[in-house]
């Protein structure tokens, strides 16, 4: 793969820097979704697209990062909040990956699904989490003496976690246990002749996600400064694996692309008619059919054949 | 009537209606191996279009069981369509894909639904026949309850025989098995696709136009029931008309069991018992171990 | 190699810019004072939004017709807040970008919840017309939040004061209630309050129903089961769901005659477009809302209705009162303030007399609106032009509702 990566790099970064300098606070608010949505994505993707794990429930772990900011926001500023939301999801992942794990496939999309929507149905009935209203008021706090509460402040604090997060990712992705996890979704057998106790590559891989899933989660919170059950709806578990599809599902970068197509494919059709779902329902259409295999596959299988 | 029956009852017309919506999931899924995200999409229109048939109006029985027939027909049309322009395309992709271009055709049927019947959600009334009560012993039953059973059986059976029985069903199951082995024998593929297709979202309109007396019609009926449908014929085991059907039941049961005696966990039930069932018995009530996938994992 | 990667650079920037949400689409009349209108206009309560919607624009044209605010005209931006908390906030810093200050709508209290933090650090004002979460002026009160509607405390209170004036005869109210931690706290607060106000009367069976469930006739005969032969005489249904719920329950209730088994139904909650759905298949019921055209005799509402009838072809209900009001709010305070600024429109609310259809009112020190809330009797009747008609009503005055 012949990508110009460090420029694309560099010139992001040196978009994020110079954003709040040109941008208003709604393009802001846009690109911090934008930049939570990626994440997301790419937490969901290393469980989908490269360790072939079909979970439909990441919603449990970024609505438990989302509740966890919500619950605490008050008590304790964002440097202790944010990883320790990424802790609590990823020991809610350990217990839910342990026992999910027995199974495989469609049961295990189901099963992670049914943990989500337990979840969801539990957010309803329990006062402290504030009902079907969810918890309101979230206070961004302060880090290094800057109040978080100005736009500028809380993108840079956005920018940079979404930013950490997708380098750990990719330390991930390149690393022996990345190969290991595509390896074994690619020859599920093989790996395990080889010595790989499979289960624990993929309760590994589930707790990661699960991490960075919350992750998102707290950071959502704190950007919308309230957080409702719709956190762990299954719509939500759902997105993700949509954009990751539009990006490209085989790539590392396919999802980061997919969440900003979708985002702004949503919201810019949301603008203009109340009928938007039709029309996002027909783009989304248009993407699988046209690219099945995403929007980055297809570029690189383009380049490789223009090269060739 | 005994506080123990009651549930009983009210369960099996839960689990029958669960049924209906889901069998045609499991038909398409069984012989064409696609998820279709949006069979809500065509439940939802089997009941504007019933509603759209009667115009709003009180029917007698006989005529909206034919209103509620003719709009299952209608939605298999635009299930063949469907099939022709979109379906057909997704066959030889992996199954998430298409998964989710089934999801994408869900919005855009609730876009299309409500560009066509509007904003105010609106509602087809029920025939004074569906509204009486049967007596069978110490039993009363519903008469609509009783002629839903009566769909489901006439469905089961009917589609046991079409599959099993007829040189048809031999061919589908050819199809099923080895698609391009029953290319080879001279079956047309496509043909067997377009109709098993067609036969399931008549059975997802069948199912729509069944429920219209007993809700609201929005929209949103599309994703309405779409998890538990999904969830009902995973459980059952993928593929399977009689797995569907002992899931449908069984989730009905527990549902009505749950709302008599410990209605705080109702709302769980559906989640938790298929979380559980799924974690015992990950390839569902009549599906077959053994896949790669499990050898594996 | 430098070529391609400067191309890749512009290309990334390019896309970049034009994909930023652009601010300027509210831009229009030059002097016009905008107001913004963040409602649900799609998804299963599009109506909520529409009429909201309808209603505040025939304020506007009317009030534009003689003249605007102050000799400004006014504007309404219209923005889809999808339901969603996020889609609300990004609803409103677009609003903000473009200049406009002052806001109204929120079909939902989840969304007049996420848009409070960025109104008070915007210093923008949210008018609450829809939405109805009694938090909003206790526990997360802010200045900036003024409703419109009423509570969900004073609905379930006015409906706890009717039942005590209206049927003296039931001794026991039962519940048939949305699963979720208001549909319990509001069912306590009726039980507890039509205790304080008649000592003899008893709460029964409560049965609280998933709101997303379609198939609810476990439910019903979990409700039904239960009753002695003469409810029907003595046994009340406090009956608090809407919308999809209201439909479910009441079609699937009647195989049994579920609300023909209680001596009288209190739908706390609802409102006419649900009557309209359901036309000759709603039973007997009073509802608890914010508004009915019939139940104002001031001059303001026989105008308002007249307008709306023919504008729209169909009479008010609630939805397009809470906008229609809303706009006359907003201009009996800025008439007040003479001024525009978000200070001075609050300064304005807390001590305005506000002009409304249902008479002129005040804002409470918490920014609620002391109003009455209206109870209207509504049931089927095939015979009836619109399948349903509402031949009673009453509003309960400001001071029964506020406990």
């Amino acid at each position: 793969m012949r990508m110009p990566l460090g420029a694309i790099v560099a010139a992001a970064v040196l978009l994020a820097l110079t954003l709040p300098h040109w941008a208003n606070g709604a393009q802001l608010f846009f690109w911090e979704t934008v930049l939570i949505q990626m994440l997301y994505a790419l937490s969901v993707n290393l469980l989908i697209g490269h360790a072939g794990i079909p979970s439909f429930g990441q919603a449990a772990f970024f609505g438990i990062g989302a509740y966890a900011v919500g619950l605490a926001s008050a008590a304790l500023p964002p440097i202790v909040l944010l990883p320790l939301a990424m802790v609590l999801a990823a020991v809610a992942a350990l217990a839910v990956g342990a026992i999910a794990l027995r199974t495989y496939g469609i049961a295990f999309a189901m099963v992670t699904l049914a943990v989500g929507q337990v979840l969801y149905t539990a957010t309803l009935h329990v006062p402290v989490l504030g009902g079907e209203n969810g918890l309101a008021g979230i206070d961004r706090g302060k880090l290094f003496g800057i109040a978080l509460g100005s736009p500028a402040a809380f993108w840079y604090l956005c920018a940079a976690c979404v930013g950490l997060g997708i380098l750990a990712l990719r330390t991930v992705h390149l690393s022996p246990f990345g190969y290991l996890l595509r390896a074994m979704r690619d020859d599920p057998l093989r790996t395990r002749f080889l010595g790989v106790d499979i289960r624990a590559q993929r309760l590994g891989a589930f707790v990661v996600a699960g991490a960075f899933g919350g992750l998102a989660g707290a950071l959502f919170a704190y950007a919308n400064q309230i957080v409702t059950p719709d956190a762990f709806a299954w719509v939500r578990s759902g997105d993700p694996i949509i954009m990751a599809l539009i990006g490209g599902m085989s790539t590392f970068w396919g999802p980061v692309v997919g969440a900003l197509i979708y985002t702004w494919v949503t919201h810019a059709f949301a603008e203009v008619t109340p009928a938007w779902i039709l029309y996002v329902g027909m783009v989304f259409l248009f993407f699988v059919v046209v690219m099945p295999e995403g929007l980055l596959s297809m570029a690189r299988s383009l380049r490789e054949r223009l090269s060739r | 009537m005994h506080n123990v029956l009651l549930p009983f009852v009210g369960g099996l017309g839960q689990g029958v209606l669960l049924f209906l919506i889901a069998s045609g999931l499991t038909l398409i899924y069984g012989v064409m191996r696609v998820l279709n995200f949006s069979h809500g999409g065509f439940f939802m229109l089997g009941a504007y279009f019933t509603y759209t048939l009667a115009r709003g109006h009180v029917l007698p029985a006989p005529l909206l069981v034919a209103v509620v027939v003719a709009a299952g027909l209608l939605t298999a049309l635009v299930g063949a369509i469907t099939e022709r322009g979109v379906f057909r395309r997704l066959y030889s992709l992996p199954e998430i894909s298409s998964l989710l271009a089934t999801f994408a055709l869900l919005l855009v049927f609730e876009g299309l639904g409500r560009l066509v019947w509007g904003i105010a959600p609106l509602s087809q009334p029920q025939s004074p026949a569906f509204l009486g009560e049967m007596h069978l012993g110490p039993v009363t039953l519903p008469s609509y309850d009783v002629f839903l059973y009566v769909v489901g059986a006439g469905v089961v059976v009917g589609l046991e025989w079409l599959v099993e029985k007829t040189e048809f069903g031999r061919m589908v199951r050819a199809t099923a098995a080895d698609r391009q082995m029953a290319a080879l024998l001279g079956i047309d593929v496509e043909r067997i696709f377009l109709a098993m297709f067609s036969l399931g979202i008549f059975l997802a309109g069948l199912g729509g136009g069944l429920v219209s007396p007993l809700i609201g019609l929005t929209p949103e009926l599309a994703v309405s029931f779409i998890i538990q449908a999904f969830a009902i014929v995973i459980v059952g085991g993928l593929g399977s008309v009689r797995g569907t059907l002992l899931a449908a039941i069984f989730f009905g049961l527990l549902n009505a069991y749950l709302v008599a005696l410990r209605p705080e966990l109702a709302d769980f039930s559906l989640y938790i018992g298929m979380g559980l069932f799924l974690i015992f018995r990950p390839q569902g009530i009549m599906g077959r171990a053994g896949s790669p996938g499990e050898l594996a994992a | 190699m430098i070529v391609r990667r400067m191309l890749v650079l512009s290309a990334l920037f390019a896309l970049a810019v034009p994909l930023a949400p652009s601010p300027s689409r509210a831009q229009g009349t030059a002097g016009a004072l905008k107001i913004g209108l963040i409602d649900t206009i799609s998804g299963a309560y599009a109506q909520v939004g529409t009429d909201t919607q309808h209603g505040a624009q025939l304020a506007i044209d009317e009030i534009n017709a003689a003249g605007g605010v102050g000799g400004r005209r006014l504007e309404l931006v219209v923005k889809d807040e999808q339901l969603n908390p996020t889609a609300t906030v990004q609803a409103l810093r677009e609003l903000q970008s473009a200049g406009v200050t002052i806001t109204m709508g929120y079909a939902s209290s989840a969304d007049c919840l996420a848009a409070l933090p960025v109104a008070a650090q915007n210093d923008m004002l949210v008018m609450g017309s829809n939405c109805i979460a009694t938090a909003l002026t206790t526990t997360k009160f802010d200045k900036h939040f003024f409703r419109v509607a009423p509570s969900d405390t004073m609905l379930t209170s006015a409906a706890a004061q009717f039942a005590h004036e209206h049927f003296p005869a039931i001794g026991t109210w039962d519940a048939y209630a949305p699963d979720y931690v208001t549909g319990h706290d509001d069912w306590t607060f009726f039980s507890e309050k039509l205790r304080r106000l008649s000592p003899g009367v008893q709460t029964g069976k409560a049965v609280f129903v998933p709101l997303a469930a379609q198939d609810v006739r476990s439910y019903v005969t979990a409700l039904s089961s239960d009753l002695p032969a003469d409810s029907a005489k003595s046994h009340g249904l406090y009956l608090a769901t809407f919308g999809g719920a209201t439909a479910a329950v009441v079609k699937q209730g009647k195989p049994e005659n579920l609300f023909g088994k209680f001596a009288a139904t209190i739908n706390v909650g609802g409102s006419e477009p649900t009557a309209a759905q359901l036309g000759a298949d709603f039973p007997d019921a009073w509802f608890v809302y914010d508004y009915y055209h019939r139940a104002y005799a001031t001059a303001m509402n026989r105008r308002f209705v007249a307008a709306y009838q023919k504008a729209y072809r169909d009479a008010p209900n609630s939805w397009s009162y809470e906008g229609y009001a809303t706009i006359y709010a907003l201009r009996s305070a800025i008439d007040r303030a003479k001024s525009v600024g978000v200070d001075q429109i609050i300064a304005a609310l807390e001590q305005a007399p506000i002009s409304t259809p249902k008479g002129v009112l005040h804002y409470r020190s918490d920014h609620e609106l002391a109003q009455p809330v209206t109870v209207f009797e509504c049931k089927g009747d095939a015979s009836a032009p619109k399948q349903y008609t509402c031949p009673h009503w009453a509003a309960i005055p400001a001071d029964k509702v506020a406990k």
